[in-house]
C-alpha cells in the first residue's frame, strides 16, 4: 500500500527541517532518493554557512581569513542576496550589523529551503512542504483539492496558532521575539517594534529577510512593504495585528 | 524558481478569536497566569466571511485593521528599488492593500489554475468518505521535539473530534512548563474548534506545535480519520 505521506525530520542547523511529501497523486518511488538529496544539501549548507563551525566558509569570511572573491559561488550568491535585501528593507535587514561580523543566517535558512524545494521538484515531486524551523515553502497541494494550511504561531506561545493562511505554491516565514539577539541586528535609531512578523510570498529567502525587517519596522513597515507585489504580511505589535496583502484579506 | 504564490484564503480562527467567542471559558483566559500579554485584539469584524466556510469561530476572528500609510516617524526607511531576482521583479498581479472596510475578494488578485479546485475544497475531515461512521479514541505516536516528547490522545465521535488530550508535553524548563500548564488547554480548544485536520504546517516557533500536530495526525490516522 502506498503511503499518502512521507515525513522526514532532519535535525540540523540548530533546528528541525521537516520534509513533508504528499503522495495522493503519485507513487512513493521517487521519495527516498529525493529526501536523501535534500538531506545531503542541508548538510552541505551547514558545512558552508554555519557560523558555529570555525571551518565553514562563512566563518572564514567573517573572520577575515578569506576575502569575498574567495568564498565561492554559493556564498557569493547569498552575500549578493543579503545586499539586495538590505537595500530593499532600507537597512532593517542587515547581516553586516550582527555582532561578530557578517552573519547571513537570517537569510540562509530560507535560501537553502528554496533550493531544497528545487531538488524535490527536480526529483519529480509535486506536492510537498519543506519547513525549516518555522520558515517554510510549499508546492502543490496538501491533499486532493486542498491547499496547504499554514498556521502562524502566537508570538508569546509557540504552541498556539493565532492565524493561518492557505498556500499552494509559496513560502511563509515568521520572525519573533524568540529570535531576538539571534542573527538579528537592530540598526541604530530603531527599536524592535513588533512582537512577531510573518510574511507570505513566492520564495523563502526573501520571506526570511522580509520577516526580520518587518519585526523591526512593525506597522510602519507598510510604507515599503505594501509596494512589494506578491507579498503579504502580518505583524503583531502590542496586542494589535496589522496585515497587508491578499493572503490576509 | 520564483513561482507566484497562490495564497487563497485565510481560514482558521486563532485561539484568541476562539477565546473571544468563549465567554464562559474562563479557564482559557489568556495571560492570567502565564505572565504573558493578553490576547491579540480583534480590531475588525471579518470582511471575508465567505472565505471561511467551515470554521464556526471565524465570525470575529479576522484581525485586519488597515495599515495606515501616514508617516508617523522619520526613522522608517524608504527602500530603494526592488532588486532583480526578488519576487517583486515579476510583477504580474495587483495586490490590493488590505483594508478593514474593503471588499473581501482579495483572491481575485491571484487567479490560478488550481484556485477553483482548492477554493471548493473543504479543509476539514469531512472530505473523507464517511467520517460520521468513525468513533473511538487513539493515541498518537510520541514525537520528540526540542524540549521533549509530545504525544496526544484524540477522541472522535460520529466523525467529530470531541477531545484531544496531551499525554506527554515537554516540562523541562519554564517555558515548556508554561506550555504544558497554560497553553495546552487552549491549544486543545483550538484544535477542537478547527477540527485540526486542516493545519498542514506551522510557521513560527514550531518545535512543540509540530510535534503536537504530528501526534494528533498519527492518532487520527489510526482511527482511519483524516489520514
Amino acid at each position: 500500500m502506498t503511503p499518502e505521506r512521507v515525513v522526514h525530520d532532519e535535525h540540523i542547523w540548530g533546528t528541525v527541517v521537516t520534509i513533508d511529501i504528499r503522495l495522493f497523486r503519485e507513487s512513493a518511488s521517487k521519495v527516498d532518493s529525493a529526501v536523501k538529496q535534500v538531506v545531503d544539501w542541508l548538510k552541505s549548507v551547514d558545512r558552508t554557512f554555519s557560523t558555529y563551525r570555525d571551518d565553514s566558509t562563512v566563518s572564514q569570511f567573517r573572520n577575515g581569513e578569506i576575502t569575498r572573491s574567495e568564498v565561492g559561488a554559493q556564498v557569493e550568491e547569498v552575500i549578493h542576496l543579503c545586499e539586495q535585501m538590505r537595500d530593499l528593507t532600507g537597512g532593517l535587514f542587515n547581516p553586516w550589523g550582527v555582532t561578530g561580523g557578517f552573519d547571513p543566517s537570517g537569510l540562509v535558512k530560507g535560501w537553502a529551503t528554496d533550493r531544497a524545494v528545487e531538488i524535490l521538484q527536480e526529483s519529480g515531486l509535486n506536492d510537498f512542504m519543506v519547513n525549516s524551523g518555522g520558515d517554510l515553502a510549499v508546492r502543490g497541494l496538501a491533499k486532493t483539492d486542498e491547499p496547504w494550511v499554514i498556521g502562524i504561531t502566537h508570538p508569546d506561545r509557540p504552541v498556539q496558532i493565532f492565524d493561518s493562511v492557505e498556500v499552494v505554491d509559496g513560502a511563509v516565514a515568521t520572525s519573533g521575539l524568540y529570535e531576538r539577539g539571534a542573527h538579528i541586528h537592530v540598526p541604530d535609531g530603531h527599536t524592535m517594534k513588533a512582537r512577531s512578523a510573518t510574511v507570505v510570498g513566492p520564495d523563502c529567502a526573501t520571506a526570511d529577510a522580509l520577516a526580520t525587517a518587518l519585526l523591526i519596522a512593525g506597522r510602519q513597515g507598510s510604507e515599503w512593504f505594501h509596494d512589494l507585489p506578491q507579498w503579504s504580511g502580518i505583524v503583531v505589535e502590542g496586542n494589535d495585528t496589522v496585515a497587508w496583502g491578499p493572503a490576509f484579506s | 524558481m520564483k513561482r507566484t504564490p497562490i495564497v487563497l484564503l485565510s481560514t482558521i480562527a486563532g485561539v484568541a478569536g476562539v477565546l473571544a467567542l468563549n465567554p464562559d471559558g474562563s479557564d482559557l483566559s489568556l495571560g492570567a497566569s502565564s505572565g504573558g500579554l493578553g490576547p491579540i485584539s480583534q480590531q475588525s469584524p471579518s470582511s471575508s466571511e465567505t472565505s471561511r466556510p467551515t470554521d464556526t469561530a471565524t465570525g470575529v476572528t479576522t484581525p485586519r485593521p488597515s495599515a495606515t500609510h501616514s508617516s508617523t516617524a522619520d526613522s522608517t526607511p524608504v527602500p530603494s528599488d526592488v532588486p532583480s531576482g526578488t519576487p517583486s521583479s515579476s510583477q504580474s498581479t495587483a495586490r490590493p492593500i488590505t483594508s478593514t472596510t474593503s471588499s473581501p475578494n482579495a483572491t481575485t488578485a491571484k487567479p490560478t489554475p488550481t484556485q477553483s479546485a482548492t477554493h471548493s475544497a473543504t479543509p476539514t475531515p469531512s472530505s473523507t468518505p464517511s467520517p460520521s461512521a468513525i468513533n473511538g479514541s487513539a493515541t498518537g505516536s510520541a514525537y520528540f521535539v526540542r524540549y521533549g516528547y509530545v504525544q496526544v490522545k484524540v477522541t472522535v465521535s460520529n466523525g467529530k473530534i470531541t477531545d484531544v488530550q496531551a499525554l506527554q508535553l515537554p516540562n523541562q524548563d519554564g517555558r515548556s512548563y508554561q506550555i504544558s500548564q497554560t497553553v495546552e488547554p487552549m491549544l486543545r480548544q483550538q484544535v477542537l474548534q478547527a477540527q485540526s485536520g486542516n493545519i498542514s504546517g506551522v510557521s513560527g516557533a514550531t518545535y512543540t506545535s509540530t510535534g503536537y500536530y504530528e501526534s494528533l495526525q498519527s492518532a487520527l490516522s489510526q482511527l482511519g480519520f483524516d489520514s
